[in-house]
């Protein structure tokens, strides 16, 4: 690891430390905009959508338990990617400092990416492609102000061909601010 | 609030029609007309010139005195005498070839290409390009095999040219780094180049399971009785032409196409960046490779192992089918 990636690791963790120790306020809040890092895969017999980057997304809490979102992302590797995703979670909010979220997402990935295909159906694959995910964040730490979210994970095996697809997308760290 | 969704809209927006914006569309099959001549060009294949191509480029690294490069790993390279059975072959059907003949890197380098000039648009070119050069005093599947499709190309294409001309080049020195194909691209880059179409490795072929490889996140069929073409973004729809036409031509080979993003400016590209078309892509022609994917497969790859009884004639005869009707139609089509 980098001295870079070192300090960012640090700066993380205290801000999580903070987010803990600032306890688990009450809130009105219903709006949610966060930033984060990560990267995804999602590969199967059509495509390989491939990269790491970063995006932003905003989260809706009609209630106190559930969570509903829209998220875009880029990533860079195999060219220039993006991704929409529209999620339904299950956030308990501002009971308690540890708010694990858990829930599905339909995701949308365009942009540069391998597509294949072959003489039996000669037709080029869309650059476009939708995932039925489910998104895993047990990782969620959240206050009246602040979430942060470590290693959340949406993933899928595919549905164009269900065990020789997969589709995994890894937000790295997730950071949020909650709107009054 | 609204100001954030405007924003977040606003470059979601943008994101999407960027990634989206493509070039004027080409079509992904050739006219009825073009697949009708493709298939007289694939009926006049004959599989034994194929087959003799392939043991007299074997016998030729055999005779061949090898040289030894310090980074080969101890591996021997031979390139002479295959270069002298490209010229002697395309001189027999009545061609003119050339001989670029060059110093790369203090290394000899024989490039050998000859044309069938174009009827309506000579100017324009299709390159139909294959390595001579080979490792371990073996080279029957790499690339015997291609170059066998090139010179059965050259045969059958000749004797009615097409409306583009059609170049047929056997590049030398691919192994110890595309030593002759970067030399060529350099050389002739003032040309109109409307396609690349690259034969290494393409005539082994098995239906044995699991017999197939795929690079580290490429899902591909399990059984290797495929040949793959690999295509950058420019030659994408040449490459769905190339597939359909596979499925209507008789012989052939099953085509997996693969469309890379980025014209090889991108990690993911490097996979595919292994032979000689990779100097044009990067200098934005539109190409595609076609491959057995050698080592991916073939267990005999940069070997002495790699010999003229381990091809697939049947499946070499189907490639060539693939390869002719292809050339055809770029020859001919827009």
């Amino acid at each position: 690891m980098s001295v870079r990636s070192e300090r960012a690791a640090v700066r993380a963790t205290v801000f999580a430390a903070c987010v803990v120790a600032s306890g688990a306020r009450a809130s009105a809040a219903d709006h949610e905009v966060y930033g984060l890092v990560g990267g995804g895969y999602f590969g199967g017999i059509e495509r390989v959508l491939v990269g790491f980057g970063g995006g932003a997304g905003y989260r809706i809490h009609p209630t106190r338990s559930w969570a509903f979102g829209v998220e875009g992302r880029w990533l860079w590797y195999g060219g220039n990617a993006f991704t929409g995703a529209l999620s339904a979670v299950y956030a308990p909010r501002n009971t308690r400092t540890w708010s694990p979220a858990f829930g599905l997402v339909a995701l949308a990935g365009a942009g540069d990416q391998l597509r294949v295909f072959s003489s039996a159906s000669p037709d080029v694959p869309s650059p476009w492609t939708v995932w039925a995910m489910v998104r895993l964040a047990p990782l969620r730490f959240a206050n009246a102000d602040f979430s942060v979210t470590v290693l959340g994970i949406d993933a899928s095996t595919g549905l164009d061909a269900p065990g020789r697809s997969i589709a995994v997308a890894l937000s790295v760290l997730e950071v949020g601010a909650f709107i009054r | 609030m609204k100001t954030l969704f405007a924003v977040v809209g606003t470059v979601t927006s943008m994101a999407v029609v960027g990634s989206c914006t493509a070039g004027p569309a080409q079509s992904t099959r050739f006219s009825p007309l073009v697949l009708a001549q493709a298939q007289r060009f694939a009926d006049a294949i004959d599989v034994e010139r194929l087959r003799a191509h392939v043991l007299a480029l074997h016998a030729a690294h055999q005779t061949d005195t090898p040289s030894l490069p310090s980074w080969g790993g101890g591996k021997s390279h031979t390139h002479h005498h295959s270069a002298q059975y490209v010229v002697g072959a395309l001189t027999s059907l009545g061609l003119e070839p050339h001989v670029d003949h060059s110093e790369v890197d203090g290394l000899d380098t024989d490039n050998v290409y000859a044309d069938i000039v174009g009827t309506t648009r000579p100017f324009e070119t299709v390159l139909l390009t294959a390595h001579h050069d080979a490792w371990m005093q073996g080279g029957a599947d790499d690339n015997g095999s291609g170059v066998a499709v090139l010179l059965e190309t050259a045969r059958v294409l000749h004797l009615a040219p097409r409306g583009r001309t059609v170049r047929v080049v056997a590049f030398d020195r691919e192994e110890e780094g595309l030593l002759g194909a970067n030399r060529y691209a350099a050389d002739h880059a003032s040309e109109r180049v409307v396609m690349i179409v690259n034969l290494d490795c393409v005539g082994f072929a098995t239906d044995a399971p699991h017999s197939q490889r795929a690079p580290l996140g490429l899902a591909l069929r399990d059984v290797g009785n495929f040949v793959l073409a690999v295509a950058d973004e420019p030659a994408s729809a040449a490459l769905a032409r190339m597939a359909h036409w596979s499925s209507q031509a008789r012989p052939t080979a099953p085509v997996v196409g693969v469309i890379t993003p980025g014209d090889a400016h991108y990690p993911v590209d490097s996979s595919f960046l292994r032979s000689d078309h990779a100097p044009f892509w990067r200098r934005g022609v539109p190409g595609i490779f076609l491959t057995d994917t050698a080592n991916f497969r073939n267990v005999n790859y940069h070997t002495e192992r790699d010999t003229p009884a381990t091809v697939n004639y049947e499946f070499l005869r189907g490639v060539a089918s693939v390869v002719i009707g292809s050339i055809v139609g770029f020859a001919e089509e827009p």
